[in-house]
């Protein structure tokens, strides 16, 4: 592990540090034959996969939309509204996640989709930098917490729970998230005006509904892709698919599509798609490691032998997910973590729709944690140099911190969750 | 000695906590003579690589699903494939083990150029036909979208009139709630495991037959050619034990989804003589398919032959368990005197 | 990478970017056709009651294994894989050159261990004719096992001309002050 950080450390690749370190670590700790083995059944086994073919068509559609400028005029729609507030453009960015995030399956697509309009906006006008990119690496973990998710789908086929219910159950919490980090970006800005000194702008209603009009593909998307989903015609893994579609006809429609415009678009959703899963191939590697040496094993232990109200565990499996997600991305994660968590969560009585959404949650914040977050480098490859990773960090922490309190009443009050699925009869 | 197990099954379901179960039980006897690390749900290896590590002692055992690795052992893959000549799901667990430990000299070579060995496998409890609407004659069926899985089980839709439908399992819930599918074929106890029960509103009460042929214990077989005598033992002499327990826990579980699904109003509809019909002249025509799908497979030519003993084998046990259905000793008894004690060790 | 314009190396560095540059449109082309592949199972399904047969198997092991294997080649030539940068911003050009090298190093380690396993497991399906029932018809299924061999063929051949590259212009001190130009160039396609 130490020696995967020193390999980060010195800009190699991080899915080529962590597989490479995988492997020899199976090597070490079982016999080369069994690394080898390793080499040639998983790397096949992990791409091979129908329901991760939701994450590239995901990118695609995200792609497809910023590229034919559909998820610019949201953007601009939200800034218009909320500009007035202080941090009003930080805020307009959190909400126009929120509401990418309804289209997107990925945190990852979220962040990189908005951070690219958003943040060159929020440059021009002297955002400081910090609060610019945490706003967008954390508001982008929404993309997994706000259906539809590929991070739920993953959970629900684990957990046997149902996927659609977890996708509802993450609604609330998904727009609580939202709230609260706008009500933190309004406070810290209002308190230090520096960090946010783009001019309080006086647009007439007029001028808001003309751009509000022009808005217009992006809720036919999002409507398209949650009506398709929850009226049947698609399923949650289709669902990208469909909406890459969708959003190829919008645009069409909308006269913002070009040659360029598609082959830009792809290309992106390709590079996108094997950088991240180039990621996964290497996390995945890792977690066989962790699981010959035992470590899960030692996990499951501890949280049995400390505590077995439900309440300790939660908070201990939080606290571990917290440590573990410092370093792995959240599909390596889950890998690792379900197979012991799930059983403990079952053996005192947790309900795991709940739990689902909880694990989404703690799994997100690795996203945004150091020195291993996904969402965080993204947001990095969309900066230029000038903007250290070590200002991102930093600008991140306070969205963290609400993230925290965000899951402490999530916690506290299961019926934040669990309420809208019982009223719809899940 | 220390073993490596994998199962893909997720952690809660049975073939997951019943390999648990019987690993700690196993270095228990053996005082720890015997450690098993067990892998479960994505930990490890996924449904079709397990069978590869195996081959590559990456793990010393694992449950394996044939029909995942049908090109690498075609003729194990046919047992699952004969699901529509198993009613009886006691009867399939105690013909699958005939048919791989005694009787099937193709199977047995099948996984023996996987460098693996049998040593005991189970059955599913019987899939039903699940509906989200009730179902009142056998014309209802007509037309509906059902999901399945298997080239066999395409056939069976088919025959009935209805229109096959493949999604993965973890989309069955959904898909049946928002009509993505109309039906989806499978074993009551997804009610429960997932989540149909919410959806689902009629049943066909008629099991269409027990999905056998799981490999719960298949073994590397340097790994058990090399382990310390008195360990091999005890590792034989469990299984016999597991795989009644395995039958039991399938069929409380069973009990308990139809418990379940009854209070939840879902109507348990009796199949007229139509549905019957149909499925008659279905399995009529089945043997020939499989043992074509066999021969596609690339096995042997002789599949008729094989595939005709197994569905003996399948109705002389259908005779052999009357009275020790539910009794895990008397299953085990049964087991140990018609199979295991006529292993060679 | 920086690609010298004086050199065979360089220029065999370029005739393996622009194989890569095709990996990367083959990709494209499986993209789109992934889409409408669903889309056309989706619709059928939805209008006429009979969805078509194979969609998740194709989609998964032809499409899925093209698209997250084929382009990493290109990801590497390009320099955009996801890295840390935090150790490697305060150092001299020439140390970078140096910490270049040691990526190219591995990334060549790592894709022919994987090179050789996934082929080993190619040859294999090839051999027994590997395929799976779909609910309509078998699909032979060992030509996508040939297609990581591929990939990590190519991010081999791109990853060891880069290194020899890399090494030459060390040795040469050959070594431009300031940003890379290429550096710049990967932020108009990155993710
Ligand atoms: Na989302
Ligand atoms: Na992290």
């Amino acid at each position: 592990m130490g020696i995967a950080l020193l390999l980060i450390a010195l800009r190699v690749p991080i899915g080529l540090a962590l597989g490479l370190v995988a492997f020899v670590g199976i090597a070490v700790v079982t016999s080369w034959n069994a690394a080898f083995s390793i080499l040639s059944l998983i790397p096949f086994e992990t791409a091979a996969n129908w329901e991760l073919s939701a994450i590239p068509m995901f990118l695609l559609m995200g792609a497809l939309a910023f590229r034919s400028g559909l998820t610019t005029s949201l953007f601009d729609a939200a800034r218009l509204w909320l500009g007035w507030l202080p941090g009003g453009v930080a805020v307009a960015t959190n909400f126009a996640c929120a509401g990418f995030a309804a289209a997107s399956g990925s945190s990852l697509a979220t962040t990189l989709t908005m951070g690219r309009i958003a943040l060159p906006e929020m440059r021009k006008t002297g955002y400081d930098m910090g609060l610019a990119t945490g706003v967008v690496a954390s508001a982008g973990t929404l993309g997994s917490l706000i259906p539809p998710s590929v991070l739920m789908i993953l959970i629900g086929v684990f957990a046997q729970t149902s996927i659609i219910k977890l996708f509802v159950a993450g609604i609330i919490p998904g727009l609580l998230s939202a709230v609260a980090f706008a009500a933190m970006i309004i406070v810290r800005a209002r308190l230090r005006p520096g960090l946010a000194p783009g001019a309080v702008e006086k647009t007439d209603l007029r001028t808001k509904l003309v751009a509000t009009a022009g808005i217009w593909p992006l809720p036919v998307l999002i409507l398209g892709v949650i009506g398709g989903i929850y009226s049947g015609i698609v399923t949650a893994t289709e669902a990208g698919a469909f909406g890459a579609a969708l959003t190829f006809v919008i645009a069409l429609a909308n006269r913002t599509l070009s040659w360029k415009v598609v082959k830009e678009s792809f290309w992106d959703a390709l590079v996108g798609t094997a950088t991240l899963f180039f990621i996964v191939l290497g996390a995945v590697l890792l977690t066989r490691f962790l699981a010959f040496s035992g470590l899960p094993m030692f996990l499951a232990q501890l949280i049995t032998d400390a505590d077995v109200s439900p309440l300790g565990v939660i908070l201990l499996a939080g606290a571990c997910y917290l440590v573990l997600g410092m370093f792995l991305d959240p599909l390596g994660l889950l890998f690792l973590t379900l197979p012991i968590m799930l059983p403990m969560f079952k053996t005192v009585g947790l309900d795991l729709t709940l739990m689902g959404v909880l694990i989404v949650k703690f799994v997100e914040i690795g996203l945004m944690s150091p020195p291993v977050g996904l969402n965080v480098f993204a947001v990095k490859s969309l900066v230029g140099s000038d903007v250290p990773l070590t200002t991102i960090f930093k600008g991140v922490l306070w969205f963290l911190v609400v993230d925290l309190l965000v899951i402490g009443l999530l916690i506290a009050f299961p019926g934040i969750t669990l309420f809208l699925p019982r009223v719809m009869g899940l | 000695d220390n073993l490596r197990y994998n199962t893909f099954m997720p952690p809660l379901a049975i073939e997951a906590t019943e390999a648990q179960a019987f690993f700690d039980g196993l270095a228990e006897e053996t005082d720890g003579g015997l450690e098993t690390q067990v892998f479960v749900g994505g930990q490890m290896l996924g449904g079709q690589a397990t069978l590869g590590g195996i081959r590559d002692r990456l793990v010393d055992g694992g449950f394996i699903v044939p029909t995942l690795n049908s090109s690498e052992i075609p003729h194990v893959a046919m047992l699952p494939e004969l699901l529509p000549f198993a009613d009886n799901f006691w009867a399939a667990a105690g013909a699958t083990n005939e048919t791989m430990m005694l009787n099937c000299e193709e199977c047995i070579a099948d996984l023996e150029r996987q460098n693996a060995v049998w040593l005991g496998g189970h059955a599913a409890s019987p899939w039903y036909m699940m509906c989200a609407r009730p179902i009142d004659e056998f014309a209802d069926l007509s037309g509906k979208k059902v999901r399945v899985t298997g080239g066999f089980a395409v056939r069976l839709v088919n025959a009935l009139g209805a229109v096959p439908v493949a999604l993965p399992a973890s989309e069955v819930g959904p898909a049946l709630q928002q009509g993505q599918v109309d039906c989806a074929v499978g074993n009551l106890a997804w009610l429960d495991t997932l989540g149909l029960i919410d959806s689902v509103r009629g049943i066909v009460d008629q099991p269409i037959g027990s999905y056998h042929g799981l490999g719960e214990f298949i073994f590397n077989r340097d790994t058990v050619d090399g382990l310390d005598e008195a360990n091999r033992e005890a590792l034989l002499a469990a299984i016999p034990g597991r795989i009644a327990q395995i039958s039991k826990t399938y069929a409380d579980q069973e009990a308990s989804a139809r418990a379940a699904g009854e209070e939840k109003g879902i109507v348990f509809w009796q199949p007229d003589e139509a549905y019957n019909a149909a499925m008659e002249e279905f399995r009529a025509h089945e043997l020939e398919a499989v043992a074509n799908d066999i021969v596609q497979l690339g096995g042997s030519e002789n599949a008729q032959e094989i595939v005709q003993q197994h569905i003996d084998t399948l109705e002389r046990w259908n005779g052999l368990v009357q009275g020790v259905e539910g009794d895990v000793e008397g299953f085990t008894a049964l087991l140990e005197q018609e199979i295991f004690s006529k292993l060679e060790r | 990478m920086a690609v010298p314009t004086n050199s065979p190396l360089g220029n065999a560095l370029r005739g393996g970017r622009r194989i890569s540059e095709i990996a990367v449109t083959v990709s494209g082309i499986v993209m789109a056709l992934m889409v409408v592949h669903v889309v056309a199972d989706v619709g059928l399904r939805y209008l006429s009651g009979v969805p078509l047969s194979g969609t998740t198997e194709i989609v998964s092991r032809y499409y899925m294994v093209t698209l997250i294997f084929l382009p990493i080649a290109f990801v590497h030539v390009t320099d955009q894989n996801i890295c840390a940068s935090l150790v490697s911003d305060m150092l001299s050009a020439k140390s970078r050159v140096l910490l270049d090298c040691l990526t190219s190093l591995l990334m060549v380690v790592f894709g022919v261990l994987l090179a050789w396993r996934t082929g080993a497991e190619a040859l294999r399906a090839t051999g027994i004719n590997e395929q799976i029932q779909t609910a309509a018809f078998f699909l032979p299924t060992w030509p996508s096992r040939w297609i990581p061999v591929l990939a990590m063929g190519l991010l081999v051949i791109v990853s060891g001309l880069g290194l020899a590259v890399d090494i030459e212009r060390f040795i040469r001190h050959d070594i431009p002050d300031g940003p890379d130009p290429d550096r710049d160039e990967k932020k108009v396609t990155s993710l």
